[in-house]
């Protein structure tokens, strides 16, 4: 188990080089001598951990990475943020990091009286801090 | 001298005090909190620094970092949790006091001890970066391009368990710090064909998705659990007594001056200064049997040491540009963001911000002090919020973190994107701390590099090892990537005994 994720990795590693190494073919020629360098250190570096890998010994932890991975809460938690980070510019900052807020703390199954608090007082905080203790102008939707 | 003075004098302005105090509490806050640590809260108040001036956008960043190393150990004396790696050793024994019902002498211990180990390293910061950043005056190109390598080699070596992971996520990180404009043609490279990323990666929001965004989804894997409470005992307002202050006095000093030392040796960092304070109280100590029962000097030992690696790694940090650890490689993108390049000119040209900086790091321990002593109690009750509110918290405080830099969207979706990639580096054991370092020395090693050429098209290979300076630099580097190694040889020798 244990060794398989390190074939992943080591698999990642053998992509990463390869898309970069197609990049370095498009520069001119007299820009290339550090990026190659730079290759050069990824792909000796994948050889080594691949053959770190082969050689180890597999008898050590064999734990699963995603082991206590819970599905459902992960997903809820990546969902509901990407359709908050679409939605900061149709709705503007304020309305769509409140609407955040609440409905992830009530999926996260917080009570709903914590919720509603917790949710007010952050956009009464970022208020405060960012419009009028910093003066950063926060993104307005097209909307709002 | 005059600058010191004046440094204080700067430190000591209203703002930059009100500015201490809440950045302390806040940091204690990040720190006592298990899943959270001082990286992570770094990185989401750089953005916040913005609208400050230098100094006190710095001593905001001094006071979160020595506040969270000090608030780690709140959580680990009182619930067994350490709320930052560095505190675990602190766990050993302080939550054996707490379950003797010895809670608050435990917390003033640790304050009292905190407090003793940054003070020995302030002393040790204002002594040795000024020197060391004259010496810094004598690099040229090549001497910078080695520096870059050297940084590289060190972090590797302690950083991950694995020597190689450690070396292979510095090398990601080099490839990344590749995108944007050539620094010799000015031709754009990597970018994708998009203007966006001309300028590189966007320092910050790439920080904050690697420290603070990926944080969420770890948290968010697990099944949510409420919070473990805490077990002080009714009447336990026993505090420490000056008898016992002065059993732990040699303690705090040994370890202070130990976490300094491994403080500014680049790559150590809070966790191990801790093992070795704790290890040398005990075996310097009368009550030997008294450790891992509820031994004061067990606490005093880590406490000093991990909070003395603050002042510590910022020398290195300011006067090289290598910062030692995660924590100071994120404060570094602070500084450089604010404009202030690590090196000789910071003692001269900005020598008024750095010397408030410097005083403001002591008044950040003053403060760290007395929040500790006087409320480390009320930081317990706080510090139980459930990772099912944080979790949104932090996902809103990133999102707002990575837009207020440039106010621009496209940093709020490369911070996600970095935070996604930051959550995989996390679960297949490479380091985000050594990614960022190469993030931010790549650049100086490939100018080096490229001058070098530039200048003795011929003769590059002679010039780059020409210098003594470049030789000491080229064995340490040898030396650091060695001895790790040999380390683990030993180490698993002797346990086959």
């Amino acid at each position: 188990m244990q060794k398989n994720n390190e074939y992943i990795l080591s698999g990642v590693f053998v992509v990463i080089s390869a898309i970069y190494g197609l990049s370095i073919l498009k520069l001119p020629t007299e820009d290339t001598l550090y990026p190659k360098f730079v290759l050069f250190l990824l792909i000796v570096l994948t050889i080594v951990s691949f053959f770190q890998t082969y050689f180890s010994d597999d008898n050590e932890k064999a734990e699963g990475l995603f082991k206590d991975f819970n599905v459902k809460q992960f997903g809820t938690v990546l969902t509901v943020g990407i359709i908050y980070i679409a939605l900061i510019n149709i709705i503007g900052y304020f309305v769509s990091t409140s609407i955040f807020m609440l409905s992830l703390l009530i999926l996260l199954k917080n009570s709903k009286k914590t919720s509603i608090i917790v949710t007010i007082v952050f956009a009464v905080f970022l208020y405060l801090v960012f419009k009028m203790f910093l003066g950063v102008p926060l993104p307005s939707g097209k909307l709002f | 001298m005059n600058e010191i003075i004046n440094g204080f004098g700067n430190a000591l302005l209203p703002i930059n005090l009100l500015a201490a105090l809440l950045s302390v509490a806040t940091g204690i806050f990040i720190g006592s909190l298990p899943g959270l640590s001082a990286a992570m809260g770094v990185a989401l108040l750089i953005p916040l620094t913005f609208g400050m001036g230098t100094s006190t956008g710095l001593i905001v960043l001094a006071g979160v970092y020595c506040g969270a190393v000090f608030g780690g150990s709140i959580s680990a004396i009182l619930i067994h949790t350490p709320g930052t790696s560095s505190a675990a050793a602190t766990a050993l024994d302080g939550y054996q006091l707490t379950l003797k019902g010895k809670a608050k002498k435990a917390l003033n211990t640790a304050v009292i001890s905190s407090f003793g180990g940054a003070m020995i390293s302030a002393v040790a910061l204002y002594l040795f970066a000024p020197p060391l950043a004259k010496l810094a005056l004598k690099f040229g190109p090549a001497e910078n391009f080695w520096l870059s390598i050297f940084g590289l080699t060190i972090i590797a070596g302690v950083s991950s368990k694995s020597v190689v992971k450690g070396l292979i996520s510095g090398a990601l990180g080099l490839a990344l710090s590749t995108i944007g404009m050539d620094p010799m043609s000015g031709r754009g490279r990597f970018t994708g064909g998009s203007p966006y990323l001309l300028d590189g990666l966007p320092f910050t929001a790439t920080l904050i998705g690697l420290f603070s965004m990926s944080q969420v989804f770890i948290l968010a894997e697990k099944k949510l659990k409420k919070m473990a409470k805490s077990v002080i005992k009714e009447g336990d307002d026993e505090g420490l007594t000056i008898k016992e202050f002065k059993m732990i006095l040699p303690t705090i000093l040994r370890s202070g001056v130990i976490g300094s030392v491994v403080g500014i040796l680049p790559g150590a960092g809070g966790t191990i200064a801790a093992f070795i304070g704790y290890d040398t109280a005990k075996k310097m100590s009368k009550n030997k049997s008294e450790f891992g029962k509820g031994s004061i000097e067990g606490i005093a030992g880590p406490e000093a040491a991990n909070n003395a690696v603050t002042g510590g790694s910022l020398i290195p940090t300011l006067t090289l540009g290598i910062p030692g650890n995660s924590v100071t490689a994120v404060l570094m993108g602070g500084l450089i963001i604010k404009g202030l390049q690590p090196g000789p000119d910071l003692f001269t040209v900005h020598g008024t911000t750095t010397y408030t900086f410097f005083a403001g790091f002591i008044i950040v321990n003053i403060f760290m002090l007395i929040l500790g002593l006087f409320g480390s109690r009320h930081f317990a009750k706080i510090a139980k919020v459930p990772n099912s509110i944080l979790i949104p918290i932090i996902f809103a405080l990133s999102v707002i973190g990575s837009y207020a830099i440039k106010n621009s969207l496209n940093d709020v979706f490369l911070m996600f994107a970095f935070g996604i990639v930051g959550y995989f580096i996390k679960k297949f054991g490479l380091n985000a701390a050594a990614i960022v370092l190469a993030l931010i020395i790549g650049p100086i090693g490939e100018e080096g590099l490229r001058r070098i050429i530039l200048m003795y098209p011929d003769d590059y290979m002679g010039q780059l090892v020409s210098s003594p300076i470049s030789i000491v630099l080229i064995s340490i580097s040898a030396l650091s990537l060695i001895s790790p190694i040999v380390l683990n040889i030993i180490e698993s020798r002797k346990e086959k005994r």
